[in-house]
């Protein structure tokens, strides 16, 4: 698997979904990142949000040294990368006259996305079935912690929460007594995001040929257990009980972590061909933790002379910097409207599509901020004016 | 389920779990899957893989110099070539994108590899450790006073494979309208980087390092509590991000007495400043109490707490097991039985049978005939 790719890599425009509208009712991380990229790719994504029940990610806790009437609930970076370059209408769905208008996009749209608790569509009156039968076009999707049945569907969800329950997180630990986990990667959350752009692509080719729609009821604890498929494999023919290895791969290759010069920095390398790790090398020997340690491009030197896989083991904030990363357009700027915010820094969709990463096209909506004219291109003057006075777009 | 992927041919020519992942996830979805197994994936799949990834897919044994019937019978018809073998070697058996596209203009052509440009120095021979090394998924994981932590069971590979499949499917959309075919090309390093980045802006913003805590995410991912923490029989994860939740929190542990001073009232501070003080008072009230009551209380006050299960735990999970029937069941080609993850959407459960070595069985069912299957020796079955 190596290769070179995104030489010259160019950001621009994808339009293979064009055409296409999607809707989302979301909150979070999981299921907006699934409308983001959507619409990274070509479809035109409307956040529709509420006053009554904002996005989490309007609702952080303020940082202390915010200016007075800084604008937090239009600021956290999460926000910015779960829904960056979409739309935001507001509708409160409790009022008979917004229900009946969602019910009226629904049938305008293509996809449907949602991630609230399970069951709130019903206490609208609105079940899939029902949402299906009025619209019978739609792909629907709804991305919960558990599902949308059982005992666990009303638990609340959150990523690592969802990993411990599907076994990942106890199978992450220095050795078979050491659970620490990888609570901060927040892996069911973006596992989810890309199990929904499959699910709905998939659906979406789906109804190429049958011309119907379809609804989907996605567990985030079900595809991260999916990730370790092969742990229950092992558990079952007994080749292995599954349990923390420290860093051995799942192949029974010991990985060394070199420590190299300078604070926290590290070389990690596998074996060679003669199963030899890394710290059986005589250049090597005493490693980690030798004085006088030599820098990670030595201890890379040596390791590819050796025949060693081997790679330095980057910071976060290296790989914002990488000459790597920026060469494949890993990350992209955009401006706020409100200039208390600011140049943002977004993360791009991973991919290099027919040579292009799909460009981003602005910063996640400000609550609302396409609400009026939204729907005054679907509303007579004195319907839109009569539903503003009653709050039907609070 | 409706149809998904139903009628659409995807070959699979891989030598890692990306490409047998993301062919998984297509044949989950209904595509027909034909995997082309050559020694080097059998070597680079164990037995445990290919039980479950392969299952519902049909496994062809292949030797390269069967590559000229692989474009012209398989490709010809294909929808989807997915791939993640080098392109020196792709374009060394006139398997790379520029020819096949010419050749086969629908063909959509998924190209996954373990990291981007090379040759500056940054890695040799790339695979999963390269991925979870240059994303900064290692430095993010682990104990901060020792050596970064690898992901178990090839989660960079698996993630790669996830994302290989999302595109392929788009692609797939794409193609059934205007009749083009499309590249894909993914490398796990920058998919993996990417989730490092999307939840590394939670520390951006708060201003925090954004460096490997323990159990812990940094700075508590901006509100206490964050991460992994011990009870009375195991571990449980604990996750508060809204202030209700955390009320709900308090009210669950009966708003203990240190909860009311003014130290543990200020959230930014008990987040990022000294959240390992509210480990300590936490801890003794978590010891006395169980996995199982602690999820009973979670659900009761509405708090995101859950067990760290095992493995075997997992499986016998009611939620999973009878309410959602989320297990499939694959007949190994030895006659066991084993139960495993099945499709996450809610889709009837499946019982799959290893598919060993069926040359002639995949080709017949992809419609295709082929003279020299019967002389084909079976490779690393």
């Amino acid at each position: 698997m190596t290769d070179t790719i995104g030489a010259h890599t160019q950001v621009g425009a994808v339009n293979w979904l064009s055409g296409l509208r999607v809707l989302e009712v979301t909150t979070g991380v999981a299921a907006p990142l699934i409308g983001r990229i959507l619409g990274e790719l070509g479809a035109d994504v409307i956040k529709l949000e509420s006053r009554a029940k904002l996005d989490v990610n309007r609702t952080r806790v303020p940082r202390p040294d915010d200016p007075e009437g800084f604008p937090a609930s239009e600021a956290f970076q999460l926000l910015h990368e779960a829904n960056a370059g979409k739309r935001s209408i507001t509708l409160n769905l409790k009022e008979a006259a917004g229900k009946e208008l969602f019910l009226e996009l629904l049938r305008d749209v293509d996809v449907f996305i949602e991630n609230f608790a399970p069951g709130w569509l019903e206490r609208l009156g609105l079940s899939p079935d029902a949402i299906l039968a009025a619209a019978p076009q739609l792909i629907m999707l709804s991305a919960s912690g558990y599902g949308q049945t059982g005992p666990l569907r009303t638990q609340r969800a959150y990523a690592p929460v969802m990993t411990s329950l599907a076994g990942i997180e106890g199978l992450v630990g220095y050795g078979p007594d050491d659970v620490t986990g990888a609570s901060s990667l927040a892996l069911a959350d973006l596992n989810c995001s890309f199990y929904g752009v499959f699910l709905i692509t998939a659906a979406l080719r789906g109804r190429q040929v049958t011309g119907r729609g379809q609804y989907l009821d996605l567990s985030q604890t079900e595809a991260a257990a999916c990730l370790i498929g092969e742990a229950f494999v092992e558990q079952q023919l007994g080749l292995r009980v599954p349990a923390p290895q420290g860093n051995t791969s799942t192949d029974g290759e010991h990985w060394t972590l070199l420590a190299a010069a300078g604070d926290d920095r590290w070389v990690a390398a596998g074996t060679d061909r003669d199963d030899r790790t890394a710290s059986q090398l005589p250049e090597l020997a005493g490693q980690p933790g030798r004085p006088g340690r030599p820098s990670a491009a030595d201890l890379l030197r040596v390791l590819a002379d050796h025949g060693f896989e081997a790679a330095p083991v980057l910071t976060p904030d290296e790989v914002a910097t990488d000459e790597l990363f920026q060469r494949q357009a890993l990350l992209q700027r955009v401006t706020h409207p409100l200039e208390a915010i600011g140049e943002l820094t977004i993360t791009s969709v991973p991919w290099h599509l027919d040579g292009i990463v799909p460009r981003i096209a602005g910063p996640a909506p400000c609550l609302g901020s396409d609400t009026d004219d939204f729907f005054r291109r679907r509303l007579s003057a004195e319907a839109f004016t009569t539903y503003a006075e009653d709050k039907v777009f609070f | 389920m409706g149809a998904m992927l139903d009628g659409t041919l995807t070959v699979e020519l891989g030598g890692s779990r990306a490409a047998a992942y993301a062919g998984k996830l297509l044949a989950d979805a209904g595509s027909e899957v034909i995997a082309l197994q050559d020694a080097n994936r059998a070597a680079a799949l164990p037995v445990a893989a290919r039980v479950y990834m392969d299952s519902a897919k049909s496994v062809v044994i292949w030797r390269e110099d069967g590559d000229p019937v692989l474009a012209e019978e398989l490709l010809s018809q294909a929808d989807v070539l997915l791939t993640d073998l080098d392109s020196h070697e792709l374009a060394r058996r006139g398997l790379g994108w520029e020819s096949l596209h010419a050749r086969f203009p629908r063909l959509t052509y998924v190209h996954l590899l373990a990291v981007g440009p090379v040759g500056d120095g940054r890695a040799s021979h790339p695979g999963e450790l390269a991925m979870q090394a240059i994303s900064g998924v290692m430095h993010m994981v682990g104990d901060p006073e020792r050596e970064p932590l690898a992901l178990p069971y090839s989660l960079g590979s698996i993630q790669l494979g996830v994302n290989g499949a999302a595109a392929a499917a788009a692609a797939l959309h794409a193609v059934a309208a205007t009749g083009i075919g499309r590249l894909v090309e993914i490398s796990g390093a920058e998919v993996m980087a990417s989730y490092v980045r999307i939840y590394g802006a939670v520390a951006t913003y708060y201003r925090v390092p954004l460096r490997r805590d323990g159990r812990r995410a940094p700075g508590s991912g901006g509100r206490w509590p964050f991460g992994i923490f011990p009870c009375r029989d195991g571990w449980v994860a604990m996750i508060c991000r809204s202030a209700r939740e955390w009320d709900s929190m308090l009210a669950m542990m009966g708003h203990p007495e240190w909860s009311a001073r003014e130290r543990y009232r200020d959230l930014h501070g008990i987040a990022i400043d000294y959240p390992g003080e509210v480990d300590e008072l936490v801890r003794p009230w978590l010891m006395e109490r169980t996995r199982d009551e602690l999820l009973e209380l979670a659900q009761r006050f509405a708090v995101p707490i859950a067990p760290v299960r095992t493995v075997a735990e997992v499986l016998a999970d009611p939620q999973l097991r009878d309410y959602r029937q989320f297990f499939d069941r694959v007949v190994t080609a030895s006659g066991d039985v084993v139960v495993v993850p099945g499709r996450p959407w809610a889709s009837s459960p499946r019982v799959l049978a290893e598919r060993g070595s069926g040359v002639a069985d995949a080709l017949t069912r992809a419609r295709l005939t082929w003279q020299e299957a019967d002389s084909r020796d079976q490779i690393g079955a």
